[in-house]
């Protein structure tokens, strides 16, 4: 018997525009289930990496999630500040490795500038940084990749992360230089202008903590500074206790993880401070976003189940112009296994067709709202079709597979002299 | 094919077999974690004896430390949840680093599981995080305890 293949094809090609939008239709309701299941693996996966810098963050009582949000995302909120002691206390303990103060607060033109030292700035490039050096003077300043300055620009900070009346709300005298630039991270970080702690002490009047660089970082922060190099002023731990300001954040590195599930304990069983791993904020988060995936999984799923009984019930309807192929088929000697063969091949491309393409356009809309939300966040959110994805394609095709066979049979049961009659 | 006189021989050690399985069961020594550590940063005998074996820890998993990393903290005491618990500032450091095949199930921080898997000691640096742990169960697969 010959290749039922060709005559499918060609049935198909005869009915060109529902078959188009039968593969439409199907491709719609599996690119739904494909971009909800990869657009939340992205924003697990690219949070995940945002956060791999930070693994413990000490902030004042209130909201874990807030904490983590402002250190780490660089939302903005008015966190509390905790002792400037404890950065000393920090700086003095075994288990850790570096612990660098976050001094949120003020901007410019939108850009977030944060307060904190040489090494964290060390430790957020990975190593090196792009361009240029870190801080050596007090009106140094790092940027990240996505800001427009390059080294050398001058600018001056805004007070607050909104800004009402430039006038005003500059911090009169004091003047940033940009000396080096970090590499591209994938993170909010990469909007961020970074400066030395001390900056910001002195820009809000502090202490500096540092009894006699005080009169000297303000001295340099006025812009005369730039006239002479800040050579003389020493920036970064270790500072005196007595005269350390407070700060919004800290951020540690812990020596070893015993250290760090120690550290957490010791600053959140006082009431002055609560110490969070950001992980255990996002597990949080992802067991929500875990949920929502679930519930929109159910619905693509439903969605699927209904569009795939509707083409199957489009294509009972649109029997009665299949006959007249049937029968002409049957006449030539064709077998009902034949007659049932174009028939089950036929619906089984469209439905083939229609999941492949779907699966192209779930990945499609799912890099699209990537890359709406990383130009929103600055966040790399990397979409990938990975197993689960594919799983999914497979049953939809699968099942509409199986399902096909129903009007297929229907078809070839039809008697040869009432198909050829119609 | 199994023959009716293997299938016969078989019910009839079926009560031997239900005597011996607990035995069988047993055969994964447990190592409580307070058992582990001496003090001074030394390990107990019966840690060292058991080096390189497969072992069953009981514990509970501590607050993940990485959120997308194949590794947990275990402890022998819930990380606490509890608020009165909560102003224990003397947090032992014997914790042992289970690392697992697969990804990770976050399970309640207080629910009591058994962890088995191969036992190591002494220093080593995490090549992807670059944390140091001393005591480490490879391999490893959790259970409700």
């Amino acid at each position: 018997m010959f290749n039922p293949l060709p005559v499918a094809l060609n049935d198909l090609k005869r009915s060109r525009g529902g078959a188009a939008a039968i593969v439409l239709l199907v491709a719609m309701a599996v690119a739904l289930g494909v971009a909800v299941s990869a657009q939340e693996r992205a924003l697990r996966q690219g949070s995940a990496d945002a956060a791999d810098a930070f693994d413990i963050i000490v902030g004042a009582p209130g909201s874990e999630t807030q904490l983590v949000l402002t250190a780490v995302y660089l939302q903005p909120a008015d966190l509390d500040l905790i002792d400037g002691a404890i950065l000393a206390d920090l700086a003095d303990d075994e288990g850790v490795v570096f612990a660098a103060p976050l001094g949120f607060g003020d901007s410019w033109q939108g850009h977030p500038i944060v307060g904190t030292t040489d090494r964290f700035v060390r430790h957020l490039a990975g190593g090196a940084l792009a361009h240029g050096t870190g801080f050596a003077r007090p009106g140094d300043t790092v940027v990240g990749a996505d800001v427009p300055l390059a080294v050398g620009a001058e600018i001056v900070p805004m007070h607050g992360q909104i800004v009402l009346d430039e006038e005003d709300e500059a911090h009169h005298g004091v003047a940033l230089r940009v000396t080096g630039v970090l590499p591209p991270l994938g993170t909010p970080w990469d909007r961020a202008l970074l400066v030395p702690i001390e900056t910001v002490w002195a820009a809000h009047g502090l202490p500096t903590g540092r009894a006699p660089g005080e009169a000297e970082i303000e001295r340099l922060l006025t812009g005369d500074g730039h006239a002479e190099p800040g050579e003389g002023v020493t920036l970064g731990p270790p500072w005196d206790r007595a005269l350390l300001p407070g700060v919004p954040a800290i951020v540690i590195e812990p020596a070893s993880v015993a250290d760090a599930y120690e550290l957490r304990q010791r600053y959140r069983s006082n009431d002055r401070t609560i110490a969070v791993f950001p992980a255990e904020v996002l597990i949080r988060l992802y067991g929500v976003l875990g949920d929502v995936r679930d519930l929109l999984a159910w619905i693509s799923i439903l969605t699927q189940v209904l569009v795939i009984a509707a083409v199957l019930l489009a294509i009972v309807a649109s029997m009665a112009q299949k006959r007249r192929l049937v029968g002409v088929l049957r006449a030539l000697g064709a077998s009902r296994g034949y007659v049932f063969a174009v028939a089950w091949i036929g619906i089984s491309l469209l439905i083939v067709c229609g999941a492949a393409l779907g699966l192209a356009l779930g990945w499609a809309a799912a890099a699209g709202l990537s890359a709406v939300l990383e130009a929103e966040t600055a966040m790399r959110l990397p979409v990938a079709l990975g197993w689960q994805e594919a799983r999914l394609v497979l049953v939809i095709a699968v099942i509409g597979l199986v399902l096909a066979a129903v009007p297929s049979m229907l078809l070839y049961r039809q008697p040869v002299a009432a198909a050829l009659k119609g | 094919m199994i023959s009716r006189r293997q299938l016969v021989s078989g019910l009839a050690l079926a009560p031997v077999a239900t005597v011996l399985a607990p035995g069988l069961a047993r055969a994964t020594p447990s190592l409580r974690i307070r058992d582990i550590y001496l003090g001074g940063g030394e390990f107990s005998e019966a840690a060292h004896s058991l080096v390189g074996k497969t072992v069953m820890i009981p514990g509970f998993m501590a607050p993940p430390l990485k959120p997308d990393a194949r590794f947990f903290v275990l402890t022998r005491r819930p990380m606490a949840v509890c608020p009165f618990c909560d102003n224990e500032a003397d947090w032992p450091r014997d914790i042992v680093l289970v690392k697992l095949a697969g990804p990770i199930e976050w399970l309640p921080f207080n629910l009591p599981i058994e962890v088995t898997g191969t036992l190591e000691l002494g220093t080593e640096i995490d090549e992807e995080t670059g944390f140091v742990s001393r005591v480490r169960l490879v391999d490893a697969e959790v259970e409700q305890a």
